[in-house]
């Protein structure tokens, strides 16, 4: 063998270093995979990196794999978010769960998605208290950020009249996701299309808005959250199945001595439209047929009051709210009460109407000493209301209801500005099927996958029962809320309840003067419309 | 004093019966010439005014006739005002910055008084600079704290239901803005007790300003104690009192902070007022014609309510003249 000298041998080495390290810096070399399976059939399939992802039935003998995410040196610039709240909190967590687990994790997404182009920069802009003022300003002055993570809830109000200002998604779902490893983007949703048809009347046939995180499954507004303890004390069953049972367990509360709720008076439209939506389910159908739509817009609203077909004098909306003022004796009543103060925390009251999305900062308060439970508010029986339909409760809301809770939004300007490329690979990747398995893992529940029941997930019986007391079946069209759902006329009926619940109103001029309001902002809505086809609206 | 003013009137006069309007604008713009480096020293507040104050004010007033949410504009004549007049809880609102306009009418003309001449009275100098300060160490504190904090008080477990419950009055405990009956009151009590640090300050600056002379030959005739105050001293704090009663009228029936921080016009329409009823349509509903509406029919009124305060209530130097 040939004795070789050291400078031949350093040379080597060299060489051989420098090649491994230009190795290592190119993008991965495709391997093939070759594998037998004990199956009908045998795929060879070229992939770049063998990440197994989705192994489905052993009928099909195909392995789905997905690249990781390479960085991408190409992408460079600046972009701006407004987000809710501050991400200082999460920034400074260290490891620790802090915040709503939707914006958390949704966060957490974007963090992975900078760090993987580090050629961008993401300034995060946090939400004020009036975030829709916020909005509405920035979009009229042209200065909206570059994405808004926002609630699809506000689309009728805000978006609606000036769906031209923000970009439409459409095409590009079409296209495949370049993170997903389904066939295109849409896919890449566990909903897929039924969220645009939750979505079409607010924004376009055809638009897509929004996109984010999809939670399949939704809670809803009514949930009321429990002091387990004083539930025990008063001898109180939960849940209550139905609105007398829910009765029984306030008048036991409040003779043991405890005050069963808080209610923040302003805003408990929450709890009249799942009362309305009740009463009034055929009516609400018959609007929604004769617009051939899914869900109300302010002109839908308008063509229903002007033509008499949704009164507030109508017996079965006074009886919801007769409903309501027989529970405001147990109510701990507050017009707005201070933001720093959290009644149930206090052991002040013993029950909490409350979104699903606050549950997980009450359960793990550090100043919570006492088991909580929580359940879906129960449907009205014939003991109490002769209106009771028995119809199941639908589910509130939108943003929460099986579609998008970490929504983003873009203004249209994202192309003027030369945003685009980065605003759509980030919302690519943070809406990637596999990034949003990642998102749902973390929420409170966990998502579940489409069809499949909360039982088949959770198997703890504790946390079935008694934290998630409340769940409903998965989110689709047919059991979204049809509520009444329109800020200018619910203000209306939420300030004169107030008089109404003291005794200052009776019931039958609470709804005439309610009727004659409703009207007269109908009548304001369509001289300040001139885009809604007053003369084309369908006959009644 | 009196020598400036007829040296004013004099020169009024003359640029009135000058004889020819060319003359007169020559002068004008050679005046202008001759001091253009003043003038060019002052342009920026008169633009920052124009463009910050007056233009949005016209806007608003031309833009009152129109349905605008900012974007889009279109004619709509009268009926924004129709709207807001024909309000059937408008007269509720109206009720309800009366109340809180004469009882910051009465507050404003008696309490900042009070202490600002018992200051005044004071002989030791130091002990006088002392509660100066003292009184106006406050306003440092920014208002929307203070009403945040106001919101705190009234709340269930609050400041005010804290004492209540310490003297046995349980039973008296309530959320005091969440009660129809009580929350009008509970706006009206907040910043007790309700003496104004630069309310005060003016007062107090009117109270030194009154002539030695005056107060010796007072005394000399045998004006003493509440004959001396009432007749002699608060006659010439009428110019003070004049300033705060336009500014209390101007603040009241403007003003929506404390309403839209704490009650948001509740319970029900308790504590609605017009500005807040303006802030909605502008902010909540973004209705920005009719918001606009609203401020010209407050501006009305407010400008009347001056008028009418400038020709019956005689300032200082007025009842001097006379």
């Amino acid at each position: 063998m040939k004795k070789i000298s050291r400078r031949q041998l350093l040379k080597g080495a060299g060489v051989a270093g420098t090649s491994a390290l230009l190795a290592a810096c190119v993008a991965p070399t495709p391997q093939i995979i070759k594998e037998t399976v004990p199956v009908e059939k045998v795929v060879e399939k070229t992939v770049k990196e063998t990440v197994v992802v989705e192994k489905v039935a052993t009928q099909v003998v195909e392995r789905v794999v997905t690249p990781t995410v390479a960085p991408k040196p190409e992408l460079k610039g600046k972009i701006s978010i407004q987000w809710w709240g501050d991400v200082k909190e999460f920034e400074e967590a260290k490891g620790k769960k802090v915040g709503m687990p939707a914006y958390r994790e949704a966060y957490l997404l974007i963090k992975e998605w900078m760090a993987a182009h580090p050629g961008v920069q993401v300034q995060f802009e946090p939400k004020p208290q009036d975030t829709k003022g916020l909005f509405q300003t920035q979009m009229v002055a042209g200065t909206l950020p570059d994405l808004i993570s926002w609630s699809v809830g506000v689309a009728p109000d805000v978006i609606a009249p000036n769906i031209d200002l923000f970009y439409d998604w459409a095409k590009e779902l079409k296209e495949k996701n370049p993170y997903g490893y389904m066939p295109t983007w849409e896919e890449e949703f566990p909903l897929g299309t039924k969220i645009t048809n939750l979505w079409a009347p607010w924004v376009g046939e055809s638009r897509r808005l929004f996109l984010g995180n999809t939670q399949t499954g939704g809670f809803g507004y009514t949930a009321h959250i429990y002091n387990a303890d004083m539930l025990k004390k008063a001898d109180a069953q939960v849940p209550p199945k139905t609105w007398s049972e829910l009765i029984a367990m306030c008048e036991k509360l409040l003779k043991a001595g405890f005050t069963p709720m808080f209610m923040q008076t302003m805003q408990f439209q929450w709890e009249v439209r799942v009362l309305c939506d009740q009463f009034l389910e055929l009516t609400f159908n018959q609007i929604l047929s004769a617009w051939n739509a899914q869900a109300f817009t302010q002109e839908i609203w308008a063509w229903a009051i002007k033509n008499g077909i949704v009164k507030a004098t109508d017996p079965r909306l006074l009886e919801a709210l007769r409903l309501m003022k027989d529970m405001v004796k147990f109510w701990i009543r507050d017009w707005t009460a201070p933001e720093n103060v959290n009644y149930f925390l206090l052991k002040r009251v013993a029950l909490q109407h409350d979104g699903f999305w606050n549950i997980e900062g009450i359960r793990d308060a550090p100043q919570r000493d006492f088991e909580v439970g929580t359940f879906y508010m129960p449907p009205v029986d014939k003991a109490v209301s002769e209106y009771a339909t028995g119809v199941a409760i639908r589910r509130l809301g939108t943003a929460e209801a099986g579609s998008s809770l970490a929504a983003y939004v873009a203004p249209m300007d994202i192309v003027k500005r030369g945003t685009y490329p980065l605003v759509k690979d980030l919302l690519q990747y943070v809406s990637a099927r596999k990034q949003n398995e990642k998102w749902c893992a973390a929420q409170t529940p966990p998502c579940l996958p489409p069809g499949k029941k909360l039982e088949d997930t959770l198997k703890d019986p504790k946390e079935l029962a008694v934290h998630y007391g409340f769940f409903n079946p998965e989110m689709t069209a047919a059991r979204m809320a049809r509520d009444i759902h329109w800020s200018g006329i619910m203000d209306v009926l939420s300030r004169l309840f107030v008089d109404y619940s003291v005794g200052k109103l009776g019931l039958e001029e609470y709804g005439k003067q309610m009727q004659d309001e409703w009207v007269r902002i109908t009548d304001k809505r369509i001289t300040d419309n001139p885009t809604w086809k007053v003369k084309e609206w369908p006959k009644p | 004093m009196l020598q400036e003013r007829e040296l004013g009137r004099t020169a009024v006069v003359g640029i009135k019966t000058s004889p020819a309007t060319a003359v007169r604008k020559h002068s004008l713009w050679l005046r202008i010439w001759k001091n253009r480096t003043l003038y060019l020293l002052i342009a920026p507040v008169f633009f920052g005014a124009g463009l910050f104050q007056y233009y949005p004010a016209l806007t608003a007033l031309y833009r009152s006739f129109y349905a605008w949410d900012g974007r889009r504009a279109h004619f709509v004549g009268l009926d924004n005002f129709e709207f807001f007049l024909t309000d059937p809880r408008l007269l509720i609102s109206w009720v309800n910055v009366s109340k809180l306009l004469i009882f910051h009418l009465i507050v404003v003309m008696t309490l900042p008084v009070l202490v600002a001449y018992l200051i005044y009275r004071l002989r030791d100098e130091g002990q006088r600079y002392r509660y100066r300060v003292l009184f106006v160490l406050p306003i440092v504190v920014p208002g929307f704290v203070n009403i945040v904090l106001w919101k705190w008080f009234y709340s269930l477990n609050g400041v005010i239901n804290f004492l209540l419950r310490g003297v046995g009055l349980e039973s008296w405990t309530r959320v005091w803005l969440g009660d129809p009956d009580t929350a009008l009151y509970a706006l009206m009590f907040m910043g007790f007790p309700w003496v104004g640090g630069i309310t005060m300050l003016i007062y107090l600056a009117g109270f030194l300003t009154i002539p030695m002379e005056v107060l010796d030959a007072a005394i000399v005739d045998g004006a003493t104690g509440l004959k001396r105050f009432w007749l002699v001293e608060m006659p010439f704090l009428r110019g003070q009192l004049k300033l705060q009663v336009i500014l209390t009228f101007i603040g009241t029936i403007q003003g929506f902070q404390a309403p839209l921080i704490m009650t948001r016009g509740g319970p029900g329409y308790a504590t609605m007022v017009p500005g807040l009823r303006m802030y909605d349509a502008a902010m909540v509903d973004f209705k920005l014609g009719y918001a606009s509406s609203i401020g010209v029919i407050l501006f009305i009124v407010i400008f009347t309510l001056t008028l009418i305060n400038q020709r019956f209530i005689r300032g200082g130097q007025e009842y001097d003249e006379a």
